[in-house]
């Protein structure tokens, strides 16, 4: 057929396109219903140490460690911490592990509205300080490897600052340092926000209410176009069982407990803490000029949660002169998951802390 | 199969077979226009079938037939009315704006709800009958002064009623913006359509045109939420939600107050005396621990005091101590070789001597 416009769809093409959708959603009756449950977590792990809702878990690999250090990895309290463990196939854990690494994941659990007045002190000193100092008694170690992701790497930013002589590496994988740099879309959102009066209503900020807010960041994106895209992949079961896996981890948010959010938002997202200076946990003043010890940053070039420059933004900052960035070609979940990254991700840190271990 | 999926695939049998015809006859406005209703039972159909009551994705057939299956469907029509005639990137623009109306983003953020997704809006509904009752109560004293034995009360529902105006009014303020937002987006789909009417470049599947208005939509929507606009009218969307839920808490405990049952407030008040007495607590621990040693083993160096002013020093110290010019030439090595790269040595070699002593 002659073109006649930017569309150049036959009837017949049309009407085979409608036939292939239909054929996909009749191959994903059969694709879904032998599914189970969505299953995540691969490696084997076991509680360690507990404080309130807060665990500590050490996860086991085919061989036993080689290093000597223990690296304790700190999530993010708006997500759950089984991100770096999803799959087999998808898995930071179990890629350091294999690398010898002594692998060691707080999960911060689901706060409820009794934990509402838990504070950046709390999860900064008492949760953190609490597993390192654990770490330390148990390995018989002045410091340990800390390494923190995105929210968790501006908490281990701030413990690190605080406890320079407890903290031997640190490693923060896309941490926001810079939180008004022009592309970053959710600061531009939290800055006109009232966040006393936010907090003062609602208490815990509720899960519902930051996974809206997540997904509004691409709307079209992540509610039309994704749902549309998963057609393709209905009759197929593999990636069927990866698509829901993923769904689910995005999907099940804790509730953020209403005083740490308030300081959070307040002394990052509004006042831009490290860079203006005046962030405070508990009494203590944080100076970035206080990480001394060895740092690796790693941030993705296509992350639209935390801009690359936010990230950057460490290498002026800390007090180190031992700094090393890797610039991941993904985004901000992909950096875990994808292909490239398995390999990438593990080795990047694995060779640069055997290097500072000795 | 299950007697679900059999209902399913006689259902999608009967309508792909119309569309089908329909595509292929003398008339495809007409089929389109019929086939919509049919694509939403033969999804609606397939959603029942292939979830079954599983918890673990029944989520995401829900969002995928109350959303992504609906847009697509009207791309499908869409497309159905320019297959085989002669027609433009205004006229297709045209014809999308006549499908989804002025503010298209409006009926995507009505989509994403549901179960585990609901917002404030939601929340405004729920309350809808509630919150009318009491404003038709709070109408009548709104900007009167309150006294009286009732000025307690009085001003309490004067609150509620200024909170439910403002927001009301923020909610058109937000939706405005999105309005004109949609108007770019279309802009941006004419535009990106035009792009497309050179020969080997047109679009050859309702996906790929699918694909088009995302990316416009997107483009339009990312400009806009990186804006100080939409900063404010978030922000005031936000705000104004909150003051009108704490003003309807508010009446809400004092009314749980007059039957002797706890509210919000005295709950918080014992959990923040919890929060504190364990912080004080934790922090004794600190120190006392601190004071013992600092790891059973006697360290191999002894913990740094870091003295205030040494903190204090710090920032100012670093400052000084790196030159901005190094910052350039890092970047363009990081981005030639998109491998780690380490930090110059000797950045600050002033501290490092300090340190060293």
């Amino acid at each position: 057929m002659d073109a006649f416009g930017p569309i150049n769809i036959t009837a017949d093409a049309l009407a085979e396109e409608a036939a292939k959708f239909q054929r996909k959603l009749e191959a994903g009756i059969g694709t879904l219903r032998a599914m189970d449950e969505v299953h995540f977590g691969v490696t084997a792990r076991e509680e360690v140490w507990r404080d309130g809702k807060t665990v500590l878990y050490r996860y086991r690999g085919e061989h036993a460690p080689t290093a000597k250090v223990p690296l304790l990895i700190c999530y993010a309290l708006v997500n759950r911490p089984y991100m770096v463990d999803l799959q087999a196939d998808r898995s930071l854990v179990k890629g350091l592990l294999e690398r010898g690494e002594d692998v060691y994941i707080i999960d911060w659990g689901y706060p409820d509205r009794s934990d509402k007045f838990l504070t950046l002190e709390d999860y900064i000193e008492r949760f953190i300080g609490g597993a390192v100092d654990y770490l330390r008694k148990t390995h018989r170690l002045d410091a340990v490897n800390l390494l923190g992701v995105c929210q968790g790497g501006v908490f281990s930013l701030c413990c690190a600052a605080l406890h320079p002589h407890k903290v031997k590496n640190l490693i923060t994988m896309v941490t926001p340092v810079d939180f008004h740099t022009a592309d970053n879309m959710l600061s531009n959102w939290n800055r006109e926000i009232d966040v006393d009066l936010l907090v003062d209503t609602l208490g815990n900020i509720p899960a519902d209410m930051m996974n809206l807010t997540y997904l509004m960041l691409k709307p079209w994106r992540l509610f039309a176009q994704k749902y549309v895209g998963m057609v393709d992949i209905l009759d197929d079961r593999k990636a069927m069982e990866d698509f829901l896996r993923m769904e689910k981890w995005i999907f099940d948010s804790p509730d953020q407990a209403g005083e740490a959010f308030r300081e959070f938002n307040t002394q990052f997202f509004q006042r831009n803490g490290f860079i203006s200076g005046g962030v405070r946990i508990g009494d203590e003043e944080v100076h970035l000029g206080m990480v001394e010890m060895p740092v690796l940053n790693i941030y993705a070039e296509q992350d639209h949660l935390v801009p690359p420059d936010a990230s950057r933004a460490l290498a002026g900052l800390v007090g180190t002169d031992d700094y090393t960035e890797l610039s991941f070609k993904g985004g901000h979940i992909g950096i875990y998951v994808s292909g490239r990254a398995q390999k990438e991700v593990p080795d990047t840190i694995h060779h640069w802390l055997a290097k500072r271990s000795r | 199969m299950a007697q679900g999926s059999d209902d399913f695939e006689a259902l999608a049998r009967k309508y792909w077979g119309a569309w089908g015809d329909a595509m292929r006859g003398a008339m495809p406005q007409q089929g389109a226009d019929a086939g919509m209703q049919g694509f939403r039972d033969a999804l609606g159909a397939w959603t029942q079938a292939a979830g079954g009551g599983q918890g673990g994705f029944d989520n995401v057939l829900g969002h995928f037939n109350r959303q992504s299956g609906d847009w697509f469907a009207q791309m499908q029509q869409l497309a159905a009315q320019f297959s085989g005639r002669q027609h433009s990137a205004q006229d297709v623009t045209k014809a999308w704006q006549q499908l989804l109306g002025g503010n298209p983003f409006q009926g995507l953020f009505h989509g994403m709800r549901g179960p585990g997704l609901e917002g404030l809006e939601q929340w405004n509904e729920a309350a809808a009958t509630w919150l009318q009752n009491l404003r038709s109560e709070a109408a009548s004293t709104l900007g009167m002064p309150a006294f009286g034995f009732t000025r307690e009360h009085q001003e309490r529902l004067q609150a509620f009623a200024q909170a439910q105006l403002r927001w009301q009014d923020a909610l058109a303020n937000y939706n405005a913006l999105m309005a004109k937002t949609s108007q770019d987006a279309y802009a941006r789909f004419e535009s990106k359509l035009a792009e497309r009417e050179v020969p080997g470049r047109q679009l050859g599947s309702v996906r790929a045109l699918f694909d088009l208005w995302v990316d416009a939509a997107e483009e339009a929507y990312a400009q806009v939420a990186l804006s100080p606009d939409y900063r404010k009218a978030y922000g005031e969307l936000v705000n104004a939600q909150m003051q009108l839920r704490a003003d309807v808490q508010a009446i809400a405990e004092q009314g749980a107050n007059l039957l002797g049952m706890p509210g919000r407030t005295e709950i918080d008040s014992a959990h923040r005396k919890i929060a504190e007495l364990e912080r004080q607590l934790r922090r004794m621990q600190r120190k006392a621990e601190a004071g013992d040693t600092a790891a059973p083993k006697p360290a191999s160096k002894p913990e740094r005091k870091v003295s205030p002013a040494k903190k204090a020093a710090k920032p100012a110290a670093k400052k000084t101590a790196k030159p901005a010019s190094k910052k350039p030439a890092k970047s363009a090595a990081k981005k030639t070789t998109g491998k780690a790269v380490k930090k110059p040595a000797a950045r600050k070699p002033a501290k490092t001597a300090a340190r060293k002593r």
